[in-house]
């Protein structure tokens, strides 16, 4: 296998695996979204049959105590939500530098190969030259 | 006058008086082309690269223009990526927000609330989400932060690869291009050299004398001039160098003949 095969191997893995870790991380934001509401419903059901018990649930005050409640999910899934977020960041940041370093990598690559090639041309003019200045001398 | 003829047509026929003088100008002036040819290319190359453009070769500029497009094009798509996850955090928090405001609403309505009431409470809640909100945008910032940071790093990493290539480009062409010239200037010195070497070397002679002293030596009878019929054919003979001496009965390889150093 040559080397500029194996080199769009590897960059087709870097993408492919940009693409995992992407795909990795909608999965888990629909399964926390999923997980979320459920959770929500139960916390909800919670506080709710806690005011049934102490008679205060159709009062505006239980309205305040459901609002807590409210709020402190609320913190929960931006905690959760923006967490999640920002794993997907670094973890796709992860990624592109390797694809940064791949880019970096095939550009030195592919200037030795020239360098390689130039080299071996001006040899082979040298060759030539001093060749036929040696025919001419005889 | 007969003899100095005869020797004369002798010098001609062994090649002795033949002038050098113009294959050495010719060998230097070569070298000196040689060399003037070597120079000029290497000027064109230098401007427009041609060694790379007639053997298909990518120069390094152009290796390193894609790979700085390729790098641009890439960032591009993951910064866009980091703008759809950010906006995707705010589009899930004000989704939630809407979600719970309706069921502040429809719960209120349950439980037999009044519709104030019910407004109020979503109003209240509204404004307690500012800590949520924030708590996400911090972390979001956060984590954009620390991403942006990383691919900085790589970035620097990248860059400074780059300019370490274009560095040994660079010191390659210019070792390259001595050696080159190094050749160039190496056949062209050998060319002159040898061009003023061979002007240099002692040219054989015959003095009269020794042409006598040959003769003797050699058994040799003098030659004499035409005379009779002979000395009235007027046209030109071309007679081969050898037959002088087989004409004599003499084997050319034979005859030594001897010259001053």
């Amino acid at each position: 296998m040559s080397w500029k095969s194996t080199m769009n191997n590897a960059l087709a893995a870097i993408n492919q695996q940009y693409a995992d870790v992407s795909n990795y991380y909608d999965q888990a934001d629909l399964e926390f979204e999923t997980q979320f509401k459920s959770y929500r419903g139960q916390a909800m059901t919670d506080a709710i049959n806690s005011m049934a018990q102490n008679d205060v649930f159709e009062s505006p005050v239980s309205e305040k105590q459901l609002n807590r409640q409210r709020k402190a999910l609320s913190e929960q899934y931006a905690t959760g939500k923006s967490s999640l977020a920002g794993q997907k960041m670094s973890a796709l940041g992860s990624v592109e530098s390797q694809r940064i370093n791949y880019y970096q990598n095939l550009a030195s690559l592919q200037q030795q190969s020239s360098a390689s090639k130039r080299s071996s041309i001006a040899s082979g003019i040298g060759t030539g030259i001093g060749l036929a200045a040696s025919i001419a001398m005889l | 006058m007969t003899t100095n003829s005869h020797d004369d047509s002798l010098r001609n026929l062994l090649g002795l008086n033949e002038s050098k003088i113009s294959d050495t100008t010719a060998l230097a002036l070569g070298g000196l082309g040689v060399g003037l040819i070597g120079l000029q290319w290497l000027q064109n190359q230098e401007k427009d690269n041609s060694l790379n453009r007639i053997f298909g070769i990518t120069s390094t500029g152009k290796i390193l223009k894609r790979s700085r497009a390729n790098v641009a094009a890439s960032t591009a798509q993951y910064n866009a990526d980091l703008d759809k996850i950010s906006s995707g955090v705010e589009g899930g928090m004000k989704a939630m927000e809407a979600r719970e405001k309706d069921a502040i609403d429809t719960s209120a309505r349950a439980r037999g609330l009044d519709a104030k009431i019910s407004q109020a409470s979503q109003e209240q809640y509204g404004a307690s989400l500012s800590g949520a909100y924030a708590t996400a945008h911090k972390a979001l910032a956060e984590a954009r932060a620390s991403a942006t940071s990383q691919l900085g790093g790589a970035m620097a990493n990248y860059n400074m690869g780059l300019a370490e290539q274009q560095f040994k480009d660079l010191m390659q062409t210019r070792a390259e291009r001595a050696g080159i010239l190094g050749e160039i200037g190496g056949i062209a010195g050998s060319l002159i050299k040898n061009a003023a070497e061979r002007e240099s070397m002692p040219q054989p002679s015959m003095g009269e004398g020794d042409l006598a002293k040959t003769r003797i030596e050699q058994n040799i009878p003098e030659l004499q001039a035409p005379t009779g019929i002979e000395a009235l054919d007027t046209t030109v003979r071309v007679v081969p160098p050898l037959k002088a001496f087989t004409d004599q009965g003499l084997n050319p390889l034979q005859v030594n003949i001897p010259y001053r150093r």
